[in-house]
């Protein structure tokens, strides 16, 4: 979405204009589909629950959007995090996640040298459900510009010039970002991994 | 330029995050035809300037049945200035020039429990103080200045009002979206506003920074309306955050209205994530209170649910096929009994009154709930209105 084009749709938001809300829609709704459904796997009736929240929540405040204070993708996003951010919080307990800690918890090697790099990590490990839910849960709990700025480069690998344009952006600023956000996936997922399934069950 | 250390970071990452591809379900494309038509009917039925007065409008008259003396209604400041918490983060966007600011709202999105009380002074009258406390992602309990509670779960849809003098208990049903701090301000945007930092303040030991939240006036002029429906002309809202935890000590509101009238709101004792025990949001009543039902009220505000279910129906139903349906059996509503309303196929323009649903009813006690082809719903109260906006259909 160019900003002419978003610019217009904002301008119809505001105006009650329903042409306006139906290519917001078009434009927007798959990929939300699909960040949320990495966010919480397999489950495609949480991500059905999730969409559907997300875009009533979004058809409801869609007229008091303000284009000067964010791109409309981000917006959205927004909301679709929050929305994530409610379902793993009602998941009592997150038995996955704590399958998961265990597994990590039992990995021979030196896991935070996986996490920073100083060390490969085993195919095995890459390959495993359990590595994916940890992701998953370490995404969920940044903020909702860093997940779609990483979700965005590394997982759609889009260059950093359309990330720029489709958030209204320079460059220079989705680098800035991205290196935050990195580095707030690491510490994340370190978090993730550092709980005991005891932990868990507490701050749940 | 990236050091080779920096660029082999970057890559493990992108290899990590690449793992969460693996487990997408494509888009289902059905289910996402179905929302679009849905989401796009509530798109319009909230799209309206009238649509929004009247939920206000339902929402303090409701307040106003439970809530009849005079102390009481300055709990509604309080609402109103949580709204503003709550909302802010999605109307104004965190402004990441602030870190405290963008750390205040982290801490608010991420916050299980809120509890506050906030004590408003009405200038030359009288004093009061509320307690409220939050446990999401349904319930929320409100301790008024004259003793009695309200407790509302969103996900039963009631509200138990407990009359502490009296040993009353009295259930409500409550709208999915009113006052649900989750489903509704977190995600409903406030008039668009910004955040200006005004400098820092020490308060009982701890180190703040103050934040000006300035809104715009909405559509009529207003800031909204105080208790007793005086315009507020004047408003002034105003955070204070600590410094080291980021979270807000002291939030301050002034209000004037365009009598001249001024209500000054503190909140304070605001605590995020704190242990309560769930029995205080039961909607049990406690041992020794007589349990009353206000089946009327619940009938009427059931009966408005439905109303709005069946105009969403028919603004789905007129986005697939131009047209609104010739009768309501038409629609796709299996759990609104469709019998009991008189529904009148919208013909040529109007300016959002003409009455397309209303209630059957027998006698006029009191009034009745109407659906207009602008997709909102009153309760009506003036029958000869009611009457005369049926003959100008």
């Amino acid at each position: 979405m160019d900003k002419n084009t978003e610019r217009e749709i904002a301008k119809g938001l505001r105006q009650g204009n329903r042409h306006a809300w139906r290519r917001l829609y078009e434009a927007c709704a798959e990929d939300v589909w699909r960040n949320v459904s990495r966010l919480v796997g397999y489950d495609s009736g949480a991500a059905a629950d999730i969409v559907q929240a997300t875009f009533l929540a979004a058809a409801r405040s869609a007229r008091h959007f303000e284009p000067n204070r964010g791109s409309l993708r981000g917006w959205l996003w927004t909301i679709a995090r929050r929305q994530v951010a409610l379902y793993y919080r009602k998941q009592k307990p997150n038995i996955s996640l704590q399958q998961a800690q265990n597994w990590w918890a039992a990995l021979d090697g030196e896991t935070s040298d996986w996490i920073d790099a100083r060390a490969d990590m085993p195919p095995d490990v890459l390959q495993s459900k359990e590595l994916a839910t940890l992701v998953q849960w370490a995404l969920s709990e940044l903020p909702a510009e860093y997940q779609s700025l990483l979700l965005a480069k590394y997982v759609d690998n889009q260059p950093a010039g359309h990330i720029a344009e489709q958030l209204a952006c320079s460059e220079v600023a989705v680098r800035s970002k991205l290196a935050r956000a990195r580095k707030a996936f690491r510490k994340a997922f370190k978090k993730a991994t550092a709980f005991t399934p005891r932990d868990r069950e507490v701050s749940l | 330029m990236k050091t080779p250390n920096e660029k082999r970071a970057e890559k493990r990452i992108s290899i990590m995050l690449s793992v969460v591809d693996r487990q997408v379900v494509a888009p289902n494309k059905e289910f996402l035809d179905k929302l679009r038509a849905k989401s796009t009917a509530e798109f319009l039925a909230f799209s309206t300037d009238s649509n929004k007065q009247s939920r206000e409008t339902i929402l303090i008259s409701r307040w106003r049945m439970i809530m009849k003396s005079r102390i009481t209604k300055l709990a509604i400041a309080a609402v109103v200035i949580v709204a503003v918490i709550l909302g802010l983060n999605l109307t104004s966007g965190p402004d990441l020039a602030s870190v405290t600011w963008a750390g205040m709202i982290e801490h608010i999105e991420n916050a299980k429990t809120i509890t506050w009380q906030t004590t408003s002074t009405e200038q030359g009258g009288t004093t009061t103080t509320t307690r409220y406390m939050v446990l999401e992602p349904y319930s929320m309990r409100v301790e008024l200045p004259d003793g009695r509670v309200m407790i509302t779960d969103h996900q039963q849809e009631r509200t138990l009002a407990l009359d502490t003098a009296d040993k009353i208990a009295r259930v409500a049903y409550a709208r999915p979206e009113m006052f649900n701090y989750d489903d509704y301000f977190k995600n409903m945007s406030l008039p668009a506003a910004s955040v200006v930092e005004i400098g820092n303040r020490e308060i009982n030991g701890r180190q703040t920074i103050g934040f000006r939240i300035e809104r715009p006036k909405g559509n009529n002029g207003t800031y909204g309306v105080m208790a007793d429906n005086e315009p507020i002309v004047e408003n002034e809202l105003i955070f204070w955050t600590d410094t080291e935890t980021q979270l807000p000590v002291l939030i301050e509101e002034t209000s004037v209205g365009s009598e001249g009238r001024t209500v000054h709101s503190i909140t304070d004792e605001i605590v995020f994530g704190a242990e309560l025990d769930e029995a205080l949001f039961s909607l049990e009543p406690p041992p020794g209170y007589e349990l009353q039902y206000n089946n009327g009220m619940i009938d009427r505000m059931k009966s408005a649910v439905s109303i709005n279910k069946i105009l969403k129906a028919c603004a789905i139903y007129d986005n697939q096929h131009g047209q609104w349906p010739d009768s309501l059996q038409e629609l796709d509503l299996s759990d609104v009994d469709v019998n009991r309303y008189i529904y009148l196929k919208p013909s040529g323009q109007s300016e959002g009154r003409m009455i397309v649903l209303y209630d059957v009813y027998d006698a006029w006690e009191g009034g009745t709930n109407v659906g207009f082809d602008n997709y909102r719903v009153e309760f009506m109260e003036d029958e000869s209105e009611f009457k005369k906006l049926l003959e100008n259909r």
